[in-house]
């Protein structure tokens, strides 16, 4: 079942349902609902298929699609599945109905507008993990914002406005540098091979001068951090997790804040290789800082929704470390975090409003969960753990591979006489993890347990919402009890980034190619 | 300098005596003159490099310059017309309905 | 040669014998609307005439030096001609009377016109034709003093601007002795002080018919003074047909750096100043002649690259720049009905009227240049040309002009999506069946942009 139109399939489907929802007149039937759900179930099967039939030797021809847009630019419409998308391939594929089915029920799933824009979105997010030539990459990391920004605005809180402003200003002010940073490799690749042309594996291997991998380096990372978010760019986290609809926050907290991380994959450390290299201790205090912080300010939360938010920020600073420790181990960890922390934070958020569904806005007075509604509390509390790093639990291999790896590298560079710095980093990141152990079990024992209300009744989890989270659970205890299945299919992929970034597949010599445009250089005038 | 450019340094001068008059102005009437006063400054230097080269295209333009300002000059009178109309006033003062 | 005379020229004797039967239709009185459906039917005779020249490769020189039929001119004539008719079919529900449809057909030949030449004399008639029937449309029809004021403000500046072309055009022809094009652009290229200051004159000239930003003043008050298919007409035909007027004259040949470091300069302030006024707007014509100010800027930033693809990239931003302002005014005029021009209407108009303010946010967000919308890869090709011919800074400094300018468009796009408190009328306005087929016929031009980018650098290749 592995061939390109599987792929295309996995791409053409939501849109294709997208565009037939606008057909469907029935206002207040479920037949869009069920239309929608249809499709994206179609798109899990698809994702599913290959995802298992996928082991690292797999021919990356045999999942790509390849299809010239702009010939003259080099510019491709080019989709292929390999060891580095894989996961988020299938997280993106998974989290999309299970949204839907917790969402099933309220006011909003109604609308054709909502469930238009859920298809819309799971195109983007699928086009921008897929996509294999850069130009591409930027058209879908670009078009993910519309649909969340007018699902923010249409279906958001109280504060809706403002929140959907910051959200889009902020995430395209980095997206501006990396436009420029876009055209620029476009460039150089013009100059150095005679043509325009945008996909990864030429631009990979060209060879790029300190001052243009430092340009690129920059704005790429400006970007990603914008998007996880991490520390210093953080500001507009907690008003849009807020103000989102409960669909809104799962799919930006679990599947579009993975696009920072795997923007640093795909981008910032093939393409900077040298650059990555000698700014890593920066972006690991970077990420360390956003850690403690998010783990901090999560302490001090009352309301849940925000608690849950800025525990986010926190686990995302993980997977920062762990992709710019730049060790086998950590890139291992960093991806099997993207997928245990899109799972779990989704799962939470989503649980989250399942009680809101039930209670209404004075969910956020809830105790006791575990008395009312046991399986709710079991499901909750499954979450709670695997975010917490429970062993046997996906958060627990993630976090010690990352922290695994971090340690091999600060070592390496404490004995090579690069200092302290990394090391140090790392060990405050083991404190991380008791900060967020401290936070979540606090939450853990303010909802679940303490006295109970006698006058509350409240329904427990019913048939749809439990099928719907049990392929997330599924996924938190698999790899936390058997990752290597797993892990495999992603191992050439890391081995390859590891040793691109350890220099041992970069060609040493820089060639001083003479350009022969009379016109200045792309440095600038 | 020779005849010739003192001629064009002339058609200049009038351009800009024209283009000063199109932004200085208030009377309606004034500046369409100004206007015409600057497509005959176009005009003489148009026939001064004709006549310096000997060659056609420069007189060919002048007709066609003069055809067009007429179309120019009778669509703005008619402008001008319906304007003058509403507000009895040829001052360009007072047509400050928009503002921009 | 007559029949080439004939055939090369095809689409401007048919919008000439258009013009001509308009004319007798309008003196025996005969029906107001088989003006519309004429004018119709000429320009959809015209495109496919152009089509037909176009996949036959047909290239001619007619008139020596004067008018040339290349491939340039016969796919620049298809764009103007094409996003006439688009704006014609969108207009036939207006009660316009058989004038309104000579002066478009009229403002049409001059564009056309322009298209063809190889020389300044065609040129500038083209030019005077392409405007002098705007005037008129501008004031036909309408009652209202302000249209007026609008329409002399507009024409006075028009003719400033073909004072100061005509006059560099007279510098030119000083240097170099004749009024063909291609040896003015290789006189502009040797260099010389008259060679240059005839240059600045000549862009001084267009940057005022387009609306540049140190000559922007008339065009808010112009464009917000009519109605809106005429505002629709003026701000994607008329400026399109200008810009493609400068790459007639230009075409591929880099320019000067005096030159070059001019339409930096200008081309950046126009972007920041466009953007930036829009902002505060609370009327959607306003609106759309600021932020058409700052398109103005980037179309005229495209003309500092040196590497030869200014004629693809231009070619493609003003077409798509024209079409999507002729999409969006049509969808405004299905939402807000009558001659209304407050934004405010816009509140909440997804609940009544849905397609209408889904195409308009798409092209609104297009403007914005959001991707996978066409408007973003125009503006796309126009930065990678300049990136590619060295002009780094400007480029980023016009990138994050183009970031500010986000911030008006999603406004519009907050409003349409916003709930609204009070309910708005959902009737149909009549007539806007007609309307409906226009957007209808744009939309799918629209999206043919985005699945083939690259459609006019295959159609500029020498087949």
């Amino acid at each position: 079942m592995l061939n390109p139109t599987t792929v295309l399939a996995l791409f053409v489907l939501p849109l294709a349902f997208a565009l037939i929802l606008p057909v469907m007149t029935e206002r207040g039937s479920v037949l869009p609902r069920i239309v929608t759900m249809v499709g994206m179930l179609g798109v899990l099967a698809l994702s599913v298929t290959i995802f298992v039939g996928y082991d690292g030797s797999t021919d990356p021809q045999l999942l790509a699609v390849n299809v010239p847009w702009i010939a003259s630019l080099g510019v491709n419409f080019h989709l292929g599945v390999d060891g580095m998308n894989i996961y988020l391939m299938l997280l993106t594929s998974l989290l999309f109905p299970v949204v839907l089915a917790c969402t099933w029920k309220t006011a909003h799933a109604d609308k054709k507008l909502y469930l238009g824009l859920l298809l819309i979105m799971e195109t983007s997010l699928l086009g921008t993990f897929l996509s294999q030539n850069l130009m591409l990459f930027f058209v879908f990391w670009e078009a993910v914002l519309i649909p969340m920004f007018i699902l923010i605005l249409t279906f958001g809180g109280e504060n809706r406005r403002k929140a959907a402003m910051t959200f889009f200003m902020y995430t395209m002010v980095g997206s501006i540098l990396l436009l420029a940073a876009v055209i620029l490799l476009g460039v150089e690749s013009l100059h150095q091979t005679g043509s325009w042309n945008f996909e990864f594996s030429t631009l990979y291997h060209l060879h790029l001068s300190t001052t243009v991998q430092m340009f690129v380096f920059v704005a790429v990372v400006l970007a990603c951090l914008i998007k996880c978010p991490v520390f210093p760019f953080h500001s507009w986290l907690p008003l849009a997790y807020y103000e989102a609809p409960a669909a809104g926050t799962a799919l930006m907290a679990g599947a579009m804040s993975k696009m920072g991380a795997f923007g640093l994959l795909k981008l910032a450390i093939p393409l900077c290789p040298q650059v990555s290299v000698a700014f890593a201790p920066t972006i690991i205090l970077l990420a360390v800082i956003s850690i403690l912080y998010g783990a901090v300010l999560a302490l001090r939360q009352q309301d849940f929704k925000k608690l849950i938010a800025y525990s986010s920020l926190s686990h995302m600073g993980y997977i920062v470390l762990g992709i710019f420790c730049l060790q086998q181990s950590s890139i291992h960890g960093s991806l099997f975090q993207i997928l245990s922390h899109g799972v779990a934070v989704a799962g939470l958020f989503l649980m989250l409003d399942l009680l809101e569904q039930r209670l209404g806005a004075s969910y956020k007075q809830l105790n006791a969960l575990s008395i009312y509604a046991p399986r709710l509390a079991v499901t909750l509390m499954l979450f709670i753990l695997a975010s917490v790093a429970l062993p046997l639990t996906s958060g627990f291999t993630s976090e010690f591979l990352i922290l695994f790896g971090g340690f091999q590298h600060g070592l390496q560079l404490f004995n090579t006489g690069n200092g302290l710095l990394v090391l140090v980093c790392v060990i405050l990141a083991c404190s991380g993890m008791v900060l967020g152990a401290g936070y979540m079990l606090r939450f853990a024992r303010a909802i679940l347990y303490g006295k109970a209300n006698e006058e509350i009744g409240m329904k427990d989890m019913n048939l749809r919402e439990t099928i719907a989270f049990v392929p997330l659970l599924a996924i938190v205890v698999i790899i936390g009890i058997w990752p290597y299945p797993v892990m495999i299919k992603a191992q050439n992929a890391v081995e390859q980034l590891t040793a691109l970034a350890a220099g041992t597949q970069q060609v040493q010599a820089l060639p001083q190619t003479t350009t022969t445009l009379p016109i200045g250089g792309a440095d600038g005038h | 300098m020779d005849r010739y450019q003192f001629l064009v340094a002339l058609a200049g001068l009038i351009f800009t005596l024209g283009l000063l008059g199109v932004v200085i102005r208030r009377n309606l009437l004034v500046v369409m003159m100004c206007l015409e006063i600057m497509l005959n400054a176009v005009v003489l230097s148009f026939v001064t490099t004709a006549v310096r080269t000997q060659s056609i295209p420069g007189v060919a333009m002048t007709f066609f310059i003069y055809v067009a300002a007429s179309c120019e000059v009778a669509l703005a009178m008619a402008i001008m017309v319906i304007l003058v109309r509403r507000r009895h006033s040829l001052d360009v003062g007072t047509f400050q309905d928009l503002k921009g | 040669m007559a029949t080439d005379l004939i055939y090369g020229l095809l689409p401007e004797h048919l919008l000439l014998a258009l013009i001509l039967v308009l004319m007798l239709v309008e003196i025996f009185h005969g029906d107001r609307k088989l003006g519309g459906v004429l004018f119709t039917l000429a320009a959809a005779a015209g495109c496919a005439v152009l089509a037909v020249q176009l996949s036959n490769g047909y290239t001619v020189n007619l008139v020596p030096t004067e008018i040339t039929i290349d491939r340039f001119a016969l796919i620049a004539r298809l764009v103007i001609l094409g996003c006439g008719l688009i704006l014609g079919i969108c207009s036939l529900a207006t009660s316009s009377s058989c004038k309104f449809w000579m002066l478009l057909a009229s403002s049409l030949l001059g564009a056309l016109t322009i298209m063809d030449s190889a020389g300044f004399i065609s040129l500038f008639i083209g030019i005077e034709m392409l405007s002098l029937p705007a005037f008129a449309m501008m004031v036909s029809g309408d009652g209202t003093s302000s249209a007026s004021e609008g329409a002399f403000k507009y024409l006075v500046l028009s003719s400033v601007a073909t004072a100061l072309i005509l006059f560099g055009l007279s510098l030119v022809y000083g240097v170099t002795g004749s009024l063909s094009i291609s040896v003015f652009m290789a006189t502009v290229n040797a260099g010389g002080a008259q060679s240059i200051a005839a240059t600045v004159i000549i862009l001084s000239g267009f940057f005022l018919k387009a609306a540049v930003f140190p000559f922007h003043a008339w065009a808010p008050d112009a464009y917000s003074s009519v109605r809106i298919h005429i505002t629709a007409f003026l701000a994607s035909v008329i400026k399109a047909a200008v810009v493609l007027a400068l790459v007639r004259i230009f075409s591929t040949i880099a320019l000067s750096a005096e030159v070059v470091s001019v339409i930096i300069v200008l081309s950046v302030a126009s972007i920041f100043y466009g953007n930036t006024t829009a902002i505060k707007q609370g009327a959607f014509k306003k609106l759309l002649a600021y932020s058409s100010i700052a398109h103005a800027g980037y179309m005229m930033f495209a003309l500092i690259d040196s590497t030869g693809g200014r004629t693809e990239a231009l070619l493609y931003y003003a077409s798509v720049y024209a079409l999507t302002t002729i999409i969006a005014c049509a969808c405004f005029s299905l939402i807000v009905p009558g001659d209304r021009d407050d934004l405010g209407q816009l509140d909440g108009a997804f609940a009544t009227h849905p397609v209408a303010s889904v195409l308009l946010a798409l092209c609104v967000l297009s403007m914005a240049g959001i991707p996978p919308l066409p408007g973003f890869l125009a503006k796309f090709l126009i930065f990678k040309s300049v990136i590619a011919s060295g002009h780094i800074t400007p480029a980023v400094i016009a990138f994050v002009g183009s970031y500010i300018g986000v911030i008006f468009y999603l406004g519009i796009v907050y409003r349409l999506f916003s709930t609204a408190s009070v309910p708005a009328e959902a009737g149909e306005a009549a007539g806007s069946g007609l309307v409906w087929s226009g957007v209808f016929l744009g939309s799918v031009v629209f999206i043919l942009f985005m699945l083939v980018p690259g459609v006019f650098h295959s159609l500029l290749l020498t087949v």
